[in-house]
């Protein structure tokens, strides 16, 4: 293994676009992280099947935005205090300021990719959008099909009364 | 698990006549949508179940799991035990007692007839039996799940009183300390060193040779029951093996005359000593207990000094690391420590401005619902309540009969806590129990036969004693010395508010009346 690391990657996209990355803010994707330890360093061309290159050029912002940050702990799914928060960062607010299609590409490729934060920052606006809707407004929101006849819809409300005394 | 990819095109509901495609939402793998389920509260995730097939079989599949796991509650007293409930029925369960804790709305309850003789009586509540120390009476209340088969807290029955202070003996056989064991067994620890084990017929099966010659103040045991230890006014603290009666203790003798509070927690090898100024840990070695502290933990801010008068580590099934401390001070304040920092100060202080004002010590203390504490006060029966998560958002309630008592225990679970003023015990509720016909307590158990038969139910009576930084407790105060007449809480925030003229309430404090039990 050569002991001088390069400094760049090339990722490719599902649509064959490659993006020349730093390594750094590249890194921010545990998967990408891991794929080049394990690879001989000089030909790093990382195929990346499941993301488009738009999708892949809005993540990568957000990591080069975010390349300084301290990486989370590695057992940071057992740790429960990220998903408390609905609090989301300004500019991170800001970035996620995107087409519904966009968001949940978004949130797909960063669970791919293995980025934490920014797949709990795509998990709370979603949460967020959900927050003190009725049904019908969140079927509206998401294009949910309601697939329940009206008789068992009143049956589950009537179920779950309790719930709407808040 | 690594998912992606648009899922437009392959994510739709088969195997029914009319192939609707999924929304980008109903589309997402468990571990993301699990993700957001995370984050929503149980009346949003109930919504689900409403939106659509998909979402809510999902829902119920992840969401509610997830939110039970991540939210438990420690319960003693449910019927049937939790893990039997089907998750439905326990969220319901979980947002009755949410609600309660944010709505104030609680139920209170003396349990039995009010005792002849103020003690300093003990308390230990397993799923079976409340057992209060009164004096030399062991009085033990069978609880019981209802009889419609409701999914519930049990309630409490008419109790059966023994005797086990031999005549004559006066208060220096009073019962200072009770745990359960397990397998319907008892742990009686008295003032004079008797020291005993009883099975569930309240036979005495095993004797412990106890040091002579000094009173014994504090009684604690491991919770599976396998150590047990007691402290004494001449400062001795004497270690036991419960299943070996015939050995003596392990004994070493504190630097300090005396301790207030002791604790065998089960995160660490130690004994835990409350004394003035600290909660000192003794690591517990092979060779016997390290006769001087490993540890100390402290309550205020050096210079200042207080003493523990309750330590109460966090209880199994909840969501505080077994290495949380919680305990009472004589400085009217409630502090958490964490005994895997490497700091001796409290990680969160709590304390009722009321009491803190007037001086009155936190007697006891105990967890409740997945964040909440609970205080018991020295003074007229005063229960604490704080949210963790908003600690100066808390509020208190006058425990019924408590006037010019303190509460000498608390023991809290799920939704319910088990109280111990010097003539009675007492149970408030938050889990709605109230609301069912004898859901809290049976009638056998209920307090209304004498006792009171000189009470005027009209009478309100004064807050004695209000002499602190804050002025005269002025308010009117019911203790609920009258059975189903029901007792009073207040905020603790409000008090603030009113010098800056949102008065509420009486007095600049907003009451908080108990709802009237059925």
């Amino acid at each position: 293994m050569s002991t001088e690391k390069k400094d760049t990657v090339i990722l490719q996209t599902s649509d064959e676009e490659q993006f020349t990355v730093e390594k750094k803010v590249a890194e921010r994707s545990s998967l990408i992280k891991s794929m080049l330890e394990d690879l001989p360093t000089q030909e790093a061309i990382i195929p990346l099947p499941n993301v488009s290159s738009s999708v892949l050029s809005k993540v990568l912002e957000y990591c080069d935005h975010h390349k300084n940050d301290p990486l989370p702990p590695p057992d940071a799914d057992a740790d429960d205090s990220r998903r408390k928060t609905s609090d989301i960062g300004e500019w991170d607010a800001k970035f996620i300021q995107v087409d519904q299609e966009m968001l949940f590409e978004i949130i797909l490729a960063s669970n791919y990719l293995d980025i934490k934060p920014l797949l709990d920052v795509g998990c709370k606006t979603v949460a967020n959008m959900i927050k003190g809707k009725t049904p019908e407004q969140i079927r509206t929101l998401f294009n949910i099909t309601n697939d329940f006849t009206a008789e068992e819809e009143e049956q589950i409300r009537k179920e779950n009364e309790w719930a709407e005394d808040r | 698990m690594q998912s992606a990819g648009s899922s437009s095109d392959s994510s739709t509901i088969t195997g029914t006549a009319d192939v609707i495609p999924l929304s980008h939402l109903e589309a997402l793998p468990d571990d993301i949508l699990a993700n957001i389920f995370d984050r929503l509260s149980i009346p949003e995730l109930v919504v689900f179940e409403r939106l659509s097939r998909t979402l809510g079989r999902r829902v119920n599949e992840l969401g509610v799991p997830s939110y039970l796991r991540r939210n438990p509650h420690s319960n003693i007293t449910l019927s049937p035990s939790a893990t039997t409930w089907p998750p439905h029925q326990l969220l319901r369960h979980h947002h009755i007692i949410d609600r309660s804790l944010r709505t104030r709305r609680y139920h209170a309850l003396q349990i039995g007839p009010k005792w002849p003789q103020a003690v300093i009586p003990c308390l230990s509540v397993s799923s079976s039996r409340v057992i209060y120390g009164a004096g030399g009476r062991l009085i033990v209340h069978p609880l019981e799940g209802s009889n419609t088969n409701r999914y519930g807290g049990k309630s409490v029955c008419q109790s059966q009183e023994y005797t086990i202070a031999r005549p004559h003996t006066g208060s220096r056989a009073d019962i200072i300390g009770l745990a359960e064991l397990g397998n319907d067994q008892l742990a009686v620890a008295q003032f004079d060193g008797t020291l005993q084990r009883f099975d569930g017929s309240m036979r005495s099966i095993a004797h412990y040779p106890h040091p002579k010659g000094a009173n014994v103040h504090t009684f604690a045991t491991r919770s599976n029951g396998d150590l047990m230890m007691t402290t004494t006014s001449t400062g001795i603290v004497s270690l036991f093996r419960t299943k070996s009666p015939w050995q003596p203790p392990e004994t070493f003798q504190l630097g300090h005359s005396r301790a207030w509070s002791s604790c065998i927690p089960t995160s660490i090898d130690a004994l835990l000593v409350g004394v003035n100024g600290s909660i000192n840990l003794h690591a517990l070695l092979p060779s016997g207990p390290c006769t001087t502290p490993t540890r100390s933990l402290i309550g205020p801010d050096l210079p200042s000094k207080s003493s523990p008068y309750d330590i109460q580590p966090a209880p199994p099934d909840s969501i505080h690391s077994p290495s949380i401390l919680l305990s009472a001070w004589y400085d009217s304040h409630l502090r958490l420590h964490d005994i895997r920092l490497p700091s001796s100060s409290p990680v969160a202080t709590f304390s009722d401005p009321w009491s803190w004002a007037d001086g009155s010590a936190m007697y006891s203390t105990t967890f409740l619902a997945s964040h909440h504490i609970a205080g018991g006060g020295a003074r007229h029966g005063v229960v604490a309540l704080f949210d963790l998560r908003q600690p100066n958002d808390g509020w208190s309630v006058f425990s019924p009969g408590g006037k010019g008592s303190p509460v000498y225990k608390l023991v809290g679970e799920g939704g319910r806590i088990w109280g111990v003023t010097e003539r009675r015990g007492f149970l408030l509720a938050l889990d709605g129990s109230g609301d069912h016909h004898q859901g809290m307590v049976r009638n056998g158990a209920r307090s209304i036969d004498g006792n009171q038969t000189n009470h005027n139910p009209s009478a309100r009576e004064r807050v004695s004693g209000w002499k602190g930084r804050g002025g005269k407790w002025g308010w009117t105060v019911r203790y609920g010395e009258d059975e189903g007449e029901g007792v009073v809480g207040y905020e603790h925030g409000r008090r603030f508010q009113s010098h800056a003229g949102g008065v509420m309430g009486t007095g600049g404090v907003q009451l908080l009346e108990s709802a009237k039990v059925i």
